[in-house]
């Protein structure tokens, strides 16, 4: 079921409209507030820049896994600068900053591939598109078996 | 180092050397260069429609000091291959042009970014503003490992580069899940437009 733009504006109408409607009385008032809500609902993705709706469970997740991810490591930077122990750095980098990376590789495949599976099968875009989503997944598989990543520290 | 590495290749050091040298080139040149591609095909697109942008002086100095650096990494592989030829390597070599790209990646990533930048800060400027945001880490960590690797800071003093390639993954997973929400939305508005038109011809 659609929602009408007037239930879509939500409440500031019902503050207004009684406004409106007392000046220019019932009939003429629900004209105009009919036609300046779809005139704003036409308008409104233009002023506001593109499509701007909030970010989405996906994009949060990735900004908080990062958040997380460099709070913890500067309290392990700081435990190895502070004793120069280097295990828990080790572990840091080794196995918790691998899984990241790998969660992060994964998911950019995962969106390119619903990117790409949203166009045209026979379409060249799409089989460019499946094609570099496939490269991409072998591309971070092997970079992500095989990159030393703390080989400074040794 | 890796647990992957440790599982499969940790018994024999050479095949592990082998395998770390084949995922530095790969994540390297081979990675940037692809994205390099991906990017120069939707700036043909942004020039097709008439929507490339003009670049402000603060980008042009940015792009300035981007091309700066390739420049001096040039110097310095110029100046190791006429002083210890036998320290080239093949594996060294295929790294090199990274940081050419690097600047060229930084040139395509602020067009785009500056071609969207009237659009305002939706989804479409965020694509390419997670981009850009990407690239410019990269080659800022590039910047201070080379740096590094000149003997002009300590590697204890430019440690934190170790933490900023989480955020340069991040930014490159962000992009596309940017792109997908605009799709989303726009599919969404566009049935939503078709809905209504078929309620007010019915």
């Amino acid at each position: 079921m659609l929602r009408s733009p007037r239930a879509a504006a939500g409440t500031h109408t019902a503050v207004i409209e009684p406004v409106i409607t007392g000046f220019l009385g019932q009939h003429t008032g629900a004209a105009v507030v009919a036609n300046v809500l779809r005139i704003w609902a036409r308008i409104r993705p233009v002023a506001f820049g593109g499509f701007q709706h909030p970010t989405s469970f996906i994009t949060r997740l990735i900004l908080g896994i990062t958040t997380v991810h460099l709070a913890i490591g500067i309290f392990v930077h700081g435990y190895w600068l502070a004793t120069a122990n280097q295990r828990v750095l080790r572990f840091y980098f080794d196995y918790a900053g691998t899984l990241v990376l790998l969660l992060f590789a994964a998911l950019q495949t995962f969106f390119r591939f619903l990117h790409t599976g949203s166009l045209r099968p026979t379409s060249r875009s799409s089989w460019r598109g499946r094609t570099s989503c496939s490269l991409q997944s072998a591309l971070s598989s092997v970079r992500f078996s095989s990159t030393p990543w703390l080989s400074i520290v040794r | 180092m890796n647990p992957v590495t440790y599982s499969t290749f940790g018994a024999d050091a050479n095949v592990k050397l082998l395998f770390g040298n084949i995922g530095t080139v790969i994540s390297g040149p081979i990675q940037l260069f692809l994205l390099g591609a991906g990017l120069y095909l939707a700036l043909r697109v942004y020039r097709q429609l008439g929507m490339l942008g003009r670049l402000p002086p603060f980008d042009i100095a940015l792009l300035g000091g981007a091309f700066l650096y390739a420049g001096v990494v040039i110097a310095c592989v110029a100046a190791l291959v006429r002083n210890n030829l036998s320290m080239v390597t093949v594996e060294r070599a295929l790294t090199w042009p990274g940081d050419y790209i690097s600047g060229v990646l930084l040139l395509e990533a602020i067009f785009l970014r500056r071609s969207t930048a009237e659009m305002g800060w939706g989804y479409v400027s965020k694509v390419w503003g997670a981009f850009v945001a990407g690239i410019f880490l990269a080659s800022f960590c590039n910047l201070l490992n080379l740096l590094t690797a000149c003997g002009i800071f300590g590697w204890i003093q430019t440690s934190f580069v170790w933490y900023l390639w989480y955020p340069v993954s991040a930014a490159f997973a962000l992009a596309p899940a940017y792109q997908w929400e605009a799709m989303r939305t726009a599919q969404a508005r566009m049935a939503k437009e078709v809905d209504e038109l078929e309620l007010s011809t019915s």
